[in-house]
């Protein structure tokens, strides 16, 4: 994405806090899918997925005053809200991480048109392709913790695993994600 | 807590802490800039986690729900648009007036400085062993802040008068405004619980709460943006808030 379309998101969004609908209208069809996507990962359901993005956006319009662009982009910012609201519903059921994997590598990913621009798709790409390449026990704690809220006590009793095993994967996981976007953050 | 703290901040920003390590975390971040820089790297790895799902097209339904349900559900008010409404002319009086205060007042404020300085170390310090002891109290209980990118931790003992607050990614302030804590009852009352300090980045805030009642006797927290000094009651918009 480059600055004029931050800059395109940020308008946009003083339009939808003063009750511009075609703004929110706008928005929402620019991010809809990225939304959706993200409820789905952390829900496994398409029905309660379809819900949360529907909480998502209206939080969008009722609390578009408080988006400050200078803070980060709108698509983070969305997503954050979208990763909270999905799993305050995980804990409100006292869900267990979905069995179907919706970004299981071997599956065809759906061919959705999306705003990023090719070299921030590139680097999402890159950490997802980091992700996908780490060691299986290790992505899996990130997975668990990132997409399904659970703490290292609750990883280690879900998985039947030592805390200090699970604590090491977790550590040497984030640390070569964090080489990764570091690197991307070079190279831009 | 040392610097192999820094090890922790991966787990941090994932959410993977029990709330007891983070808010040990949250008490070593206050006062560390390196373990600061340190958590602005993972939240750029959690960004890219945020951005790693598949994008998937939702059914239309949303969509023409979402349109339907605008019309019931108002965007809320800007308190930006409302200072807009005063008069220029006025404005820049106001504004020149703090301006020749401020050049006035110059080297009174660089002797204070140092004086809030202290007085800040020893608030931030008084703040840490107060969570930290809190938190070892068998009644103790812990409210984890997630909102719209702001992070945090609520620890308070119902039987007891005392709380901490930390908090981490609330927007920067202009000099003019702070960020106020207030306490709400049962009845919907709001108690000032105080303004949050920051330090010096602004990036990392924390607030102790000494209130007339027990913490029983409060349902909620909430925190709203108020001009400087803070206000008697709440004015601006909410920016957060915890049920307790």
């Amino acid at each position: 994405m480059n600055n004029i379309d931050l800059a395109e998101d940020a308008v946009l969004m003083r339009k939808v806090a003063g009750g511009d609908r075609r703004a929110f209208l706008s928005l929402y069809d620019k991010y809809a899918a990225r939304v959706y996507g993200l409820a789905l990962r952390v829900l496994g359901d398409r029905m309660t997925a379809e819900e949360i993005a529907q909480d998502a956006f209206v939080r969008m319009w009722t609390r578009a005053e408080t988006f400050d662009p200078k803070r980060g982009r709108l698509s983070s910012w969305l997503l954050t809200i979208t990763r909270r609201l999905a799993l305050d519903r995980i804990r409100f059921e006292s869900r267990r991480p979905p069995t179907s994997n919706y970004s299981n590598p071997g599956e065809a990913p759906e061919y959705v048109p999306d705003p990023a621009s090719e070299t921030e798709e590139a680097r999402w790409a890159t950490l997802k392709f980091a992700l996908n390449t780490l060691p299986e026990e290790q992505r899996l704690v990130i997975e668990l913790a990132f997409y399904h809220g659970m703490s290292h006590s609750q990883i280690a009793e879900y998985q039947a695993t030592p805390l200090g095993t699970v604590k090491t994967r977790l550590r040497l996981g984030m640390k070569k994600l964090r080489l990764e976007w570091d690197q991307g953050e070079k190279s831009n | 807590m040392d610097h192999q703290a820094e090890e922790q901040l991966a787990a941090y920003v994932l959410g993977a802490l029990d709330p007891e390590e983070r808010l040990q975390v949250e008490a070593h971040l206050s006062g560390c800039p390196r373990c600061q820089a340190a958590l602005a790297a993972y939240e750029g790895v959690a960004q890219g986690l945020l951005h790693a799902a598949d994008p998937k097209r939702p059914p239309r339904s949303i969509r023409s729900n979402l349109a339907k349900q605008l019309g019931k559900t108002r965007a809320r008010p800007s308190w930006r648009r409302s200072l807009q409404r005063v008069p220029a002319a006025g404005l820049g009086l106001a504004v020149g007036l703090i301006i020749l205060l401020t050049a006035n007042l110059g080297l009174l404020v660089q002797s204070q400085r140092l004086i809030e300085q202290g007085q800040k170390a020893l608030a931030q310090q008084q703040a840490g062993q107060t969570a930290v002891a809190l938190a070892s109290y068998p009644s103790s209980q812990v409210a984890l802040i997630e909102e719209d990118g702001v992070r945090g931790t609520f620890v308070y003992d119902p039987s007891l008068p005392v709380a901490v607050m930390y908090v981490w990614g609330l927007p920067r302030l202009s000099d003019d405004q702070v960020y106020q804590a207030w306490l709400v009852d049962a009845q919907g009352e709001r108690l000032n619980g105080g303004l949050i300090t920051f330090g010096a980045d602004q990036g990392f805030g924390w607030l102790m709460i000494e209130a007339p009642k027990m913490m029983e006797d409060y349902i909620a927290l909430g925190v709203t943006l108020e001009p400087a000094g803070g206000s008697p009651a709440p004015t601006g918009p909410r920016i957060l808030g915890v049920d307790l």
